[in-house]
């Protein structure tokens, strides 16, 4: 039947699908916009249209916004296009969606060079439906495009080891390096994976030695500022600062109250034993499909990353490509051994963002499997096996797209920060600069006022630069550094019971840090607006203190 | 002949000694189910059975038994040595020895399992067949489990259904939103959670699974052997252990029940695909491949050491442990304090604490003794002995709750005890 198709038209029908799945309503799909989202989309603004970030630094390495830094690229990448389609929800996430297409191209032409183009095929089908891949591809989340980029290094990097060229190693080791400036997790694979494919291709390496040192000299160029931010408490506080060592906490199995000793309380094994917990949880049949990450934002309703259907499928195309001793094969394998390592150091359970690069192995090893079946069944069941497997992963899918855009949508709209652009729009109504005070204990309002605000960004450089900021805060502080507000907005906690007389104020608070009990009997609180959930339930309140 | 003399002594005399060691005091305190069996068992054999060592030493005695079933089904399915080393790692394995020393319903579908397997081995039954027949038990036991809907999970429908009750998606909604698509997903996911290996080699970390008790199943020296048998498997050997492994995971799902107990069944996997991944290690030929073993041996050594001081120190009860040895204690010390005609009112809020006071007490109708919900204020007649509770956090609710911390200058304690694992204080006073 697939032939009967034309295996490119129907490589073409799933990238059309897949990319649909990945474009479609993304401006609404998720819901409201994460803190992170709203801080690489208006850095992104702020980049196009001024050259500096959001604190006024010009090109920096190192995005900061409130205590969290972000590799450069998805910001740089992402300047044209929130520059010319404005700035979005839409804008913003589009980087992400397309490299969630370009993904799909990937893994086609990865699984084609390990295997041949019916398992690229199937490869292609079970990343365009893998709840993981789409869930990623619809935020604002720079792990996608370093995914991407990784993904595209072991492309050309498969590619050297059948034909070494340098333009294939110079392709190779650029994206490598890009991946590098994209994402924390890519700083401390790529280099080693480098290492390991240095290794495995050390021959054909030394072979092109004379005409590789021009490329290696660029490339070491590329690598010199990353070398240096290192080095700098802004470049390694998110690699040191969740590290599982990093961590007061005694590791599980410590017993409080006893001494330390051989047998009881032995941290060297009660550490070893975590950290090996934590790298095989990465592995677990349970997170990987039915669990899915602990965190709320990063998670779907009734779905983990992998479909549950896609388990002996994997199983299989795993144990087919350990039994195949090639070097590409080789390259994948230690590609997956070595993904959940970061992840694993940070002592969080399962947190499938920083273990991304996992999954992508994972997939072609679903897709390999479900050929190796489709394979072995006997020419007349082809299709029915074709058929059948389809319609088991696609009812999957149709279960995941509505519990995504619908359960989903409502019952995480939270941890999405839902309701802040509804705030935004109902403060700009207001006539004339009252103050205005928004609490900000729970999250970080400032970036979404920012963003849905469109706030020009020299404007708020100026604010930002008037306020005293510790000095060498930008690379050499990991302390949060949070503008106090700008123009007639403060951020900041509010003291309800002694602020509430100020009069003239609107306050902008969550419904749960003001009750209506607080408010409903004083007549000189003014409700200006209530914020809903999609649930119904009140988000945020709006008052104001009347003259 | 010696040696094959030697070796089963040594494991199923060890397996022997080191399950009776203790067995009425470790691990300490009785579950509910312990009291219940021997308070059924009282019936027919009398008081005198109500003990813990008699609760627990049928469940010793099918851990002794199963390990030779164990070791006589290996040895039918491989050959003597194998069936050797692969009792021997079972019979030091934390999940086969706890077990063996409590009640433990999962230790008789074991040993039922292993008396059906080995009678179908004898019976010349083909693997392949087995297998088949095992698939077609598992797809029939899922079946029904999915339709037997747990009313719990009408109300996940329910509160799904409140959810999207605006949204206008009344198709979608009845399709994936129903009973039967959350019941299955309720025995997919035990399914999946028994296939965690974390739940196996770190006791349910770096995700504990809520309510639920954990024991310590593996230890970690077994990892790379379970790794090294994955890739030595024999097909012959795929049906057998895929057979058994899906027949286990269905019958789980089918009891809908998290624990170490009905999971047992899937220690017989797991201990062959250890003991091939030993064995073929330890054939394996070179310096590196010894040096791995020795060392994976050293730190089974360690491991196994460890374990037994836990054990022993009661370190490896987990958070949700369902024994409460408080309870022997409070009813140790009422009966210690009461004078023979004096009436003791029990509150009822104390989980279960009936039974226990009747175990202790060996007696099933104990006449002085009162179990109710009681404010102690309001009671007619206070010359009793009371057995009350305050919650962790006392509030003014409380009919025992003080502002300054200690108990009502009414009352004279004379003990009380702090259960960790329920978060109470238990006291026993007079007013």
């Amino acid at each position: 039947m697939i032939k009967k198709l034309n295996e490119n038209r129907l490589f073409i029908l799933i990238l059309i699908f897949g990319a649909l799945v990945r474009l479609l309503y993304l401006g609404n799909l998720p819901l409201g916009l994460f803190r992170d989202e709203a801080a690489l989309g208006y850095n992104a603004y702020s980049i196009f249209l001024t050259g500096k970030d959001e604190y006024g630094v010009f090109l920096p390495l190192v995005f900061r916004s409130f205590e969290v830094f972000f590799l450069p690229t998805y910001v740089y990448l992402s300047a044209p296009i929130v520059g010319i389609l404005g700035l979005t929800e839409f804008s913003t996430r589009l980087l992400s969606g397309l490299s969630g297409i370009v993904a799909l191209i990937f893994v086609y032409l990865i699984a084609k060079e390990l295997w041949n183009k019916k398992v690229a095929l199937f490869s292609t089908f079970v990343l365009a439906i893998a709840p993981w891949h789409i869930f990623y591809s619809r935020g604002a989340f720079e792990g996608n495009l370093a995914l991407t980029l990784f993904t595209g290094a072991v492309y050309f990097w498969i590619r050297f080891l059948k034909k070494a060229t340098v333009k294939l190693f110079t392709l190779s080791t650029m994206l490598f390096v890009l991946s590098m400036y994209s994402y924390q997790a890519e700083r401390v694979m790529a280099p080693l994976f480098g290492l390991f494919a240095i290794t495995i291709s050390f021959k054909k390496l030394w072979k092109l030695r004379r005409k590789l040192i021009l490329p290696i000299g660029f490339l070491v160029l590329l690598l010199m500022p990353m070398m240096v931010l290192s080095f700098t408490p802004g470049g390694y506080h998110r690699a040191f600062g969740v590290s599982v060592f990093s961590k007061q906490e005694n590791p599980p199995g410590y017993v409080e109250g006893r001494d330390e000793g051989f047998l009881v309380n032995n941290k060297v094994y009660l550490r070893g034993r975590q950290v090996a917990s934590l790298y095989l949880s990465y592995f677990s049949p349970s997170n990987l499909f039915i669990e899915g990450d602990y965190d709320q934002q990063r998670s779907v309703d009734n779905f983990s990353v992998f479909y549950a259907a896609m388990l002996p499928f994997m199983i299989w195309g795993f144990y087919k490509t350990v039994e195949n001793n090639k070097k590409p094969n080789k390259l994948i394998l230690f590609w997956t051994l070595l993904a959940p390592v970061t992840a694993a150091l940070t002592g969080d359970p399962f947190h499938t963002y920083r273990s991304l690069l996992l999954y992508f192995p994972l997939t072609l090893f679903v897709g390999y499997g479900l050929f190796y079946f489709y394979d072995q069944v006997r020419k007349r069941w082809k299709l029915p096996f074709i058929l059948g497997i389809s319609l088991v992963f696609l009812a999957s899918f149709a279960h995941f797209v509505f519990s995504y855009s619908y359960l989903t949508q409502i019952s995480r709209a939270r941890a999405w920060d839902y309701g802040h652009e509804k705030i935004v729009d109902t403060l700009g109504e207001i006539e004339g600069n009252p103050p205005i005070v928004v609490w900000d204990r729970w999250t970080e309002p400032y970036i979404h006022f920012l963003f849905f605000g469109k706030v020009d960004p020299s404007t708020y450089h100026k604010a930002v630069q008037a306020q005293n900021l510790p000095e060498d805060y930008y690379y050499g502080s990991t302390e949060e550094v949070r503008p106090e507000g700008f123009a007639n907005y403060e951020f900041r906690e509010v003291s309800w019971r002694e602020e509430r007389g100020d009069s003239g104020t609107y306050f902008v608070m969550y419904a749960e840090a003001l009750p209506e009990s607080e408010f409903n009997t004083d007549p000189k609180v003014e409700l200006v607006r209530e914020i809903f959930y999609p649930n119904g339930k009140v988000a945020y309140r709006i008052v104001r203190i009347k003259e | 002949m010696r040696k094959h003399y030697k070796l089963p002594l040594i494991i199923f005399g060890g397996a022997v000694i080191s399950r009776l060691v203790g067995l009425g005091n470790l691990p300490s305190g009785l579950s509910l189910s312990e009291v219940n069996f021997g308070l059924y068992l009282s019936n027919f054999l009398g008081n005198w059975v109500l003990s813990p060592l008699f609760v627990r030493l049928p469940f010793f005695l099918l851990g002794i038994i199963t390990l030779y079933l164990f070791y006589l089904v290996l040895k039918s399915l491989v050959d003597e040595n194998f069936s050797l080393i692969a009792t021997g790692l079972l019979s030091i394995t934390p999940w086969h020895f706890s077990q063996s020393r409590v009640f433990s319903p999962g230790m008789i579908v074991f040993a039922i399992f292993l008396l059906a397997f080995m009678i179908a081995i004898k019976k010349g039954i083909k693997r392949e067949k087995l297998f088949y027949f095992s698939v077609i038990v598992s797809f029939l036991i899922f079946s029904a489990g999915i339709l037997n809907v747990q009313e719990n999970l009408r109300s996940t429908v329910d509160r799904q259904r409140r959810t999207l009750v605006n949204s206008n998606l009344s198709i979608p909604v009845s399709v994936f939103s129903n009973k039967y698509i959350e019941s299955y997903r309720f025995r997919e996911k035990l399914i999946f959670e028994n296939l965690d290996f974390g739940n196996y080699f770190f006791r349910g970390h770096p995700r504990e699974r809520w309510a639920v008790e954990e024991t310590k199943k593996f230890y970690i020296a077994f990892i790379p052997l379970l790794l090294i048998g994955l890739f030595n498997i024999k097909k012959r050997e795929a049906f057998v252990l895929g057979g058994w492994t899906l027949l286990s995971l269905t019958l789980i799902s089918f009891t809908g029940t998290r624990g170490p107990s009905y999971s047992l069944p899937l220690i017989f996997p797991f201990i062959y695909v250890i003991s091939l991944g030993a064995v073929n290690l330890y054939k394996r030929k070179g310096r590196l491949g010894s040096l791995f073993f020795y060392s994976l041996l050293l730190l089974l050594l360690f491991e196994a050491t460890l374990y037994g001081v836990e054990y022993k120190n009661g370190l490896s009860e987990g958070k949700f442990s369902p024994r409460r040895p408080i309870y022997k204690d409070v009813v140790e010390k009422v009966a210690k304090a009461k004078p023979t005609e004096e009436k003791v009112l029990v509150t009822t809020r104390l989980d279960n604490i009936e039974n226990y006071f009747k175990f202790y007490l060996k007696d099933k109708n104990p006449v002085d003794y009162e179990f109710r919900e009681f404010v102690v204020w309001d009671e007619q007649n206070n010359d009793k002995l009371f057995v009350d509770v305050l919650p962790n956090e006392p509030s003014p609710v409380e009919p025992l709750y003080n502002e300054d911390g200690g108990w009502p200058e009414e009352i004279s304690v004379i003990e009380e005890y702090y259960d960790e694992r329920k978060e109470v204080t238990i006291v026993v006073y007079r007013i």
